[in-house]
């Protein structure tokens, strides 16, 4: 009775599986419907609220537009503003907005609601999380409804970029409080609504400027956390795309699936063993030139399952201003025992590695825990959560050595900042960063930054391990979505079924 | 006691117990002085192998081999459950002998006491104990100590309370005997049973705990092998490597099945009719 | 009887209030600053304490106990840093997981137990009574989110019956989301399978022992009436204590099994609060765990006090 009993079950089960399976066919039905899964979940809607890179990746630029616009190669061209130009001296931005420029809730764009957007950013009592990115900006003025001009206290070559980023999207005051939980904008799409923990979902702004360009009419965002659970997400149809899969492991499982394209791209995360310079014995050159030749990236990359570009230095292979110094401080551990002991560490020391909760630090820090045992540095390994991570390692600098990957683009300042975690103080750096930063010549600015790299190289601030691949995963018949990551955001505007 | 060896000769679920506990002990004694391969030795080229007769249990996703692993997560399981219900036991008896000694206002707050921390949900509160104090084996031990010591408390006030009213503690009450001493001399012995077959089957529920915790990450920090933890990478490989998530989670329940049975042959042995308490 | 009862109300109560003062606590020391969560790594420090002031973080201790307890008396469970959006909310859409899961997983365990119990009574002391009590003793020693990973292996991965985790969502697909709670389903009630096969097997026995049973059975009547008809009848009482006892643990203790299935439940709500430090989710939802075992609890002592004609003992 018992085996029966069971044989019937399993048998309604299978057959409650087979609707499942050949039922709701989504793609094949509706063409104009895409479903993105996400690996991680927006906390609030709104960029100007919280830091949080899944912000920015579903809203901008499908809500929120900026000034200008990165494309798909990292390029900054026209955004919100048609055109621009920028006085001799670096200092005076003019930008002309586009006229007809509508937002979701009908309000019009002019030159007010620029700068009441631009103005929040730097104001006194802002709680904008990039602040510091923008407070190099003197006075907005609105010269006409369509003249925005900008005002800078020193030159900054980064600006326009800055002000491309969806972290200066233009919000309209009537909406702008508001916007974390029920976003409003210029961009392609409007808010339809969400359920925390799970999905965010939009419909296609028919208002939009150039309407007809868009194709998608509801577009889905599906949190889907965990790697396997990714997977099975794809292959059950669930979702149509990872714009930005997580899981190099589970990469083979996927193309063994005819279904889907892997796309693997370029990111602008470098992976570094962070290293605090300002505590003993990481102060000392000799022992950090140690640690970086007993660094083995090939194994390294190895445990990500082969994604990855190694990186000699803090900046990414696929910018034009790259040099490859990878060769600086060659794997090679009988050299790095040597400097260990000239630098007075015959026996090696004991060393904390402090891990945030993600995949690749995870990974990269057993890796590197066995990588720097060769070399006789015994590393106690703690995984921290993210808020442990922030306070205790960040902010308070209680840490030997963490695996973390700085995903920000233009991201060298950070070794000109004071105080920053790791404690790096390079007046040479500082020096050249801030000719990078004024700066008005670009081919120029690329050789600076080829100094900067080497700079930092050679200091071996932090282990340099590699550049983080942004592996695209896509039902084949979609069409448009970007290869690369420049900035975090996944732009919907040219994507499409194909017919 | 004389009957004791010729009643376990009997019972074949003590003896299952026995050999169980014997293989879990042995296991990560064992560790201490050899495993096939050391434990934390990478060899990224040959990892997520299949068994063989090089690697017996096969190599993980670092190449590291996996009945190393195994054999050293006994260890961890081992020291992490004694600590824990040792810590657990040694304050709940001492809590739970002095309630039932003193009565009263000690009773009765201790008895909220234990009520608090029966009504919270334990596996939530010991992810918040451990993410307030950092994740690490020692965190993971006080967690799961804090849970054993209102168990260790109500099941020794009660065999305690029962012992009060027995006509010899009587006597040495009314010959002037300090509550401590009647305590330690009369009560504690007699009681003693109880608490071993208590301590046993706490032993299986905290190695579950453990599991569990590393499980989520807030166990034994890596490298150090910890089954849980085995079980949360070997989730991730599930699709090119199944085998690998199936000897811890087999590991785990030889060590608790044996406890567990241990734990009820102990129960028949010494004292059929007592009350156990179960908890997790 | 009423004096009983309300002695375990206010002790219930003073219990609650208790826990409220620790939650509170454990709460407020958690590592990691919610600011600095929110603002990242970009963060000044002029921005953050602004921010700090906003949510009122950088307010007394005391105060802001004072003002969750008056939220929570008015059944105001605040708003989540994180989302902006309600707790109550955010609660409420994890329910619609985790309740499903619970009840099913209690309706399975009761449907496979209680006749396996029965039938354990029956041949008591017979070779299929030990097959299973050693049943029994397996299930309650395998770690409930391995065997998870097992029947994921089985079902998920070899042959594709069911998914092997994720949660599509009542609204999308509603017979895959019930068809994602199975495993999780069965995996969760293996251990409680066992309990109730153990307690259905000895409750029965005990009635077996009492005299109205065996009056009935010297009055001739047949084995079958007198296991269903009479013993079965009375032994029921304890076997819904423990389900109901496991209801509550099923709906609290899911966290693990949850994680391992990648279901949105309000386990997973609790943890991923933590990991954000969104406090005042993390506060709320243990108090309502709390609470709800705090009551199960109750009515459970209630059942006993209406059901169980003999004087009470206190534990």
């Amino acid at each position: 009775m018992e085996a029966l009993h069971r044989r019937r079950l399993l048998g309604a089960a299978g057959a409650v599986a087979t609707v499942g399976l050949f039922g709701p066919d989504v793609w094949a039905q509706a063409k104009d419907r895409l479903v993105i899964g996400m690996s991680l979940e927006p906390p609030v809607l709104d960029p100007t609220k919280n830091a949080a890179a899944a912000i920015r990746e579903l809203t901008c630029p499908s809500v929120y537009e900026s000034l200008g616009r990165i494309d798909r190669t990292g390029a900054v061209g026209p955004g919100l503003a048609a055109s621009w130009t920028v006085s001799t001296d670096g200092k005076e931005y003019t930008f002309k907005l586009r006229s007809g420029v509508k937002f979701h809730d009908g309000e019009a764009l002019d030159a007010s609601v620029v700068k009441f957007s631009l103005d929040r950013l730097f104001a006194p009592g802002s709680t904008v999380p990039a602040k510091s990115l923008y407070t190099d900006i003197g006075k907005v003025e609105a010269v006409d409804s369509t003249t925005v001009k900008i005002t800078l206290k020193s030159p900054n070559s980064y600006l326009l970029y800055n002000l491309s980023l969806g972290d200066a999207g233009i919000m309209h005051p009537k909406s702008a409080a508001t916007n974390d939980k029920h976003p409003v904008g210029t961009g392609p799409f409007v808010f339809q609504g969400r359920k925390e923990g799970d999905s965010v979902s939009f419909a296609k702004f028919s208002g939009y400027r150039d309407a007809a360009a868009i194709k998608l009419n509801s577009v889905i965002f599906k949190v889907v956390k965990d790697p396997s659970a990714q997977v099975n997400a794809l292959l059950a149809g669930d979702v149509d795309t990872f714009p930005g899969f997580q899981a190099p492991e589970l990469v083979a499982r996927l193309r063994k699936d005819a279904r889907f394209a892997v796309v693997v791209g370029t990111t602008e995360g470098e992976v570094i063993l962070a290293t605090n310079n300002g505590k003993k014995p990481f102060n000392d050159l000799k022992v950090r030139q140690a640690m970086a030749h007993a660094i083995n990236r090939k194994d390294l990359i190895e445990a990500e399952s082969g994604f990855g570009t190694p990186i000699g230095s803090h900046f990414p292979p696929h910018n034009k201003a790259y040099i490859d110094l990878t060769g600086t401080y060659p794997f090679d551990i009988a050299k790095g025992k040597a400097l260990l002991a000239e630098a007075g560490y015959p026996n090696g020391f004991d060393a904390s590695l402090k891990l945030p909760p993600v995949g690749y630090a995870q990974r990269a820090g057993e890796v590197l825990a066995s990588q720097l045992g060769k070399i006789g540095i015994k590393v106690a390994i703690t995984q921290l959560q993210w808020p442990q991570w922030l306070s205790e390692v960040f902010k308070e600098h209680n840490y030997d050595l963490t695996v973390v990957a700085h995903t920000e683009a233009n991201d060298l300042d950070r070794y000109a900042r004071d105080g920053y975690y790791w404690n790096y103080n390079s007046p040479a750096f500082k020096a050249k960063w801030r000719e990078v930063v004024e700066a008005t010549d670009f081919a120029r600015r690329d050789e600076l930054l080829k100094e900067c790299q080497r700079i930092i190289a050679r200091d071996a601030v932090n282990g340099f391990l590699y550049q983080l691949a942004k592996i695209g995963v896509w039902k084949k018949e979609l069409v448009g979505m970007w290869e690369n990551s420049p900035t975090p955001s996944v732009d919907l505007t040219g994507v499409h079924w194909k017919a | 006691m004389n009957g004791f060896g010729a009643r376990a000769a009997r019972h074949i679920g003590f003896q299952v117990g026995v050999v169980l506990l014997a293989l879990f002990v042995g296991t990560a004694l064992l560790s201490l002085v050899w495993t096939p391969y050391a434990v934390d030795a990478l060899q990224m080229r040959s990892k997520l192998l299949p068994a063989s007769a090089e690697h017996l249990l096969g190599t993980d996703h670092l190449g590291r081999d996996v009945l190393s692993r195994i054999m050293v997560g006994a260890r961890t399981s081992l020291a992490v459950g004694l600590i824990a219900v040792g810590l657990g036991m040694s304050v709940g008896v001492a809590l739970g002998a002095w309630a039932a000694a003193r009565g009263g206002w000690v009773d009765e707050m201790l008895s909220r006491a234990s009520d608090l921390v029966f009504a919270f949900p334990a596996v939530l509160i010991a992810i918040l104990i451990t993410s307030v104090l950092g994740a690490s084996a020692g965190n993971a031990i006080l967690a799961i100590a804090i849970f054993n010591v209102p168990v260790f408390a109500r099941v020794t006030r009660g065999a305690a309370l029962a012992m009060w009213s027995r006509d010899f503690v009587r006597a040495a009450v009314a010959l002037g005997r300090a509550p401590v001493g009647i305590t330690l001399r009369h009560v504690l012995p007699n009681i003693a049973s109880v608490l071993i077959v208590q301590a046993t089957i706490q032993f299986a529920v905290a190695i579950l705990a453990e599991a569990g915790l590393s499980y989520l990450g807030l166990g034994a920090q890596p490298p150090t092998p910890s089954w849980g933890g085995m079980l949360r990478d070997a989730q991730t490989y599930i699709f090119q490597a199944p085998e690998l998530a199936i000897w811890p989670g087999l590991a785990i329940a030889m060590a608790v099945l044996g406890l567990n049975m241990l734990g009820d042959g102990l129960r028949d042995l010494l004292d059929p009719r007592l009350r156990l308490l179960r908890v997790g | 009887m009423i004096e009983f009862l309300s002695r375990r109300l206010v002790a219930a109560l003073v219990t609650l209030v208790l826990a409220t003062v620790v939650v509170f606590a454990v709460v407020e020391v958690l590592p990691g600053d919610p600011a600095l969560v929110m603002l990242g790594t970009d963060a000044r420090p002029d921005t953050l304490a602004a921010l700090r002031a906003q949510y009122g973080f950088d307010q007394p201790l005391s105060v802001r106990y004072f003002h969750w307890i008056g939220g929570l008396l008015r059944f105001d469970l605040g708003a989540s840093h994180a989302y902006g959006t309600p707790v109550a909310k955010l609660i409420g859409d994890r329910l619609a997981v985790t309740l499903p899961l619970a009840g099913l997983a209690l309706g399975w365990a009761l449907l496979v137990a209680v006749p396996l119990g029965v039938f354990a009574a029956w041949r008591h002391g017979r070779a299929s009574d030990w097959g299973v009590r050693g049943f029994t003793q397996i299930g309650i020693s395998i770690p409930n989110f391995w065997f998870g990973i097992v029947l994921v292996l089985i079902f998920a991965v070899t042959w594709q019956i069911f998914p092997a985790g994720g949660f599509p969502g009542w609204a999308q697909d509603a017979p895959r989301s019930l068809l994602s709670l199975v495993l999780p389903a069965v995996a969760l009630s293996l251990s409680e399978i066992a309990i109730l096969t153990r307690v259905t097997r000895s409750a029965l026995l005990d009635t077996l022992r009492e005299d109205y049973v065996r009056t009935a059975r010297a009055k001739g009547a047949s084995e079958g009436r007198v296991l269903f008809g009479h013993a079965l009848r009375n032994a029921l009482i304890p076997v819904t204590t423990v389900a109901g006892l496991i209801a509550g643990f099923l709906v609290a203790g899911a966290v693990i099994i949850e994680s391992v299935f990648r279901l949105p439940g309000v386990g997973q709500l609790v943890y991923d609060s933590i990991n954000n430090r969104d406090l005042a989710v993390i506060k709320n939802v243990v108090i309502l765990f709390t609470i709800l075992v705090l009551a199960v609890n109750l009515l459970v002592d209630l059942a006993y006090a209406l059901l169980d004609p003999r004087p009470r003992v206190t534990a």
